[in-house]
């Protein structure tokens, strides 16, 4: 365990970390990053996502598993590949956009993963007014001057409230994001 | 339960059931009313020609509206309030604000119901009451918050729309039934709100099942209608569902409007506001005429606006499928 913490912490670090070394807050490139889900149901799946978010990741360049990463997601950005399923998505039935415009994602904990340059991240996520905790993989790719996260996970849609069209749409959802930060 | 069982059961069956069984027991009630009146000496409005019966006592339709009104209320209270997380009562106090049309429909629906003999004289105040319970109709359905910001400068020229479908259709419907109609203007109220529920099915699908459940209720008292009317002549006090559902029709609409994001032409909101008060005004120079002559033409009108409709919003469109 000590082995795989001070492998993160030395991965993390040299990633995040890299040429000129900052304790402040990283620099999203937007156009880069991406934050897609998939959602599926019996017969078939859809994929979506979110134009407009914003991050931002505090490291301290002594304990990168201290670091922190907040996002901050603008539904009203909501797409998928169905025009009119995006109009029924950003509805009450799903994300209901107008009263809930932002899903917040807060990491509290981080943790080391299998390899080098992985990790497990703790969140809080909160949507539909409703905040729950989710642990997700994380990878850290170091490319020049810039910083990539990834992260595949599923989320129990259930667990915030968005309950509707249980049974014809599943309730896990797939969740896959990439975040550049420029350093 | 699969879903579309559940919607099967919740949102067609049940309402069905409830305002079915309501509607028998007034038609029982509306029976009996038209039997004692035989012998009544009361003058008949000259307003209130061939039907005159079911105006002259109001329990018959009345019943009947508070069956329809428990009927969509169930099917909401199923799917809305039962699963909603914060529990009943805040689920009913605080839901989204087309369900809070429930309360001023029943209220638009009763105070109609009892009131029928009444008619629609100019400056009445059956006439204020409804416009007054249309515009309480309208203060509900719009919704309102941070997030509406950018639709307030729709809320006062829908609120006027809201108020005068409701009156509107609820003065063509009546009409029909007044005119000798009544026991197919449960076919135009069908026929109206069509599209509302299409328009809702098309972007929010909870509203789309609340007007499912307001069809089907309207449905089984157009069932209990025709089957009674075989037996006896008096189940025509079953035409009072137009009333709520005259209200359903203007709200249900509007919530499709504010809750689409794609931009539909004004005509397709106009049909989905006052397609029975179209059918209404078309079929009044014809109003003398045999049911040969006015249904064929209501219907054929009907379905025009309907398929005009359907092909805007789903025929012409590329297939999407979701």
């Amino acid at each position: 365990m000590m082995v795989h913490r001070f492998l993160l912490a030395t991965g993390l670090l040299m990633a995040l970390t890299a040429g000129a070394a900052s304790a402040e807050g990283l620099e999203l490139a937007a156009d880069q990053s991406k934050i897609d889900f998939t959602g599926t149901k019996p017969d078939g799946k859809h994929d979506g996502g979110f134009k407009k978010f914003d991050a931002v990741a505090d490291i301290n360049p002594s304990n990168p598993l201290d670091g922190s990463l907040v996002i901050e997601i603008d539904t009203t950005s909501l797409w998928s590949d169905n025009e009119k399923l995006t109009n029924h998505l950003k509805n009450p039935d799903f994300f209901d956009v107008r009263k809930f415009p932002k899903i917040k994602f807060e990491s509290i904990e981080m943790k080391p993963g299998k390899e080098r340059n992985q990790g497990i991240m703790k969140a809080k996520m909160t949507m539909l007014g409703k905040t729950q905790e989710v642990e997700m993989p994380l990878t850290c790719v170091v490319d020049g001057s810039l910083v990539k996260l990834t992260s595949d996970f599923k989320i129990d849609r259930t667990r915030w409230g968005m309950t509707y069209g249980q049974g014809r749409v599943d309730n896990d959802v797939a969740i896959r994001a990439t975040l550049v930060f420029k350093q | 339960m699969s879903f579309t069982t559940e919607v099967v059961l919740t949102c067609l069956v049940m309402p069905a059931v409830i305002a079915g069984v309501a509607a028998f027991i007034a038609a029982v009630f509306a029976r009996r009313s038209s039997n004692e009146s035989v012998t009544s000496s009361q003058p008949i409005d000259a307003e209130l020609v061939d039907t005159a019966d079911i105006f002259r006592d109001s329990r018959g339709g009345t019943i009947t509206v508070a069956g329809w009104c428990v009927a969509v209320a169930a099917s909401l209270a199923v799917r809305q309030w039962a699963g909603d997380q914060r529990g009943w009562i805040a689920a009913i106090t605080d839901g989204e604000a087309w369900q809070q049309t429930l309360w001023p429909m029943t209220v638009f629906g009763l105070t109609l119901a009892v009131t029928t003999r009444c008619g629609w004289r100019s400056g009445t105040s059956r006439c204020w009451t409804a416009g007054i319970l249309a515009a309480v109709a309208a203060y509900a359905v719009l919704p309102g918050g941070d997030g509406w910001q950018d639709l307030l400068p729709l809320h006062r020229p829908w609120a006027a729309l809201v108020v005068a479908s409701c009156l509107a259709n609820a003065w063509g419907l009546e009409r029909f039934a007044r005119s000798g109609a009544s026991r197919w203007c449960l076919l135009v109220l069908l026929a109206g709100m069509a599209v509302p529920a299409l328009l809702g099915a098309l972007s929010y699908a909870a509203p789309a099942e609340f007007t499912v459940s307001g069809i089907a209720a309207t449905f089984a008292c157009l069932v209990v209608m025709t089957l009674w009317d075989r037996f006896a002549k008096v189940p025509a006090a079953l035409f009072t569902v137009i009333y709520p559902g005259s209200v359903m029709i203007a709200t249900m609409t509007t919530t499709a409007r504010f809750y689409t994001w794609e931009d539909y032409p004004a005509w397709l909101y106009g049909i989905g506001l006052f397609s029975p008060a179209i059918l209404a005004v078309v079929d009044a120079p014809i109003s003398a005429k045999s049911v040969r002559v006015r249904l064929p033409i209501a219907a054929t009108l009907a379905v025009l606006l309907i398929f005009a409709c359907v092909w805007k919003l789903v025929l012409g469109e590329p297939d999407q499928n979701w």
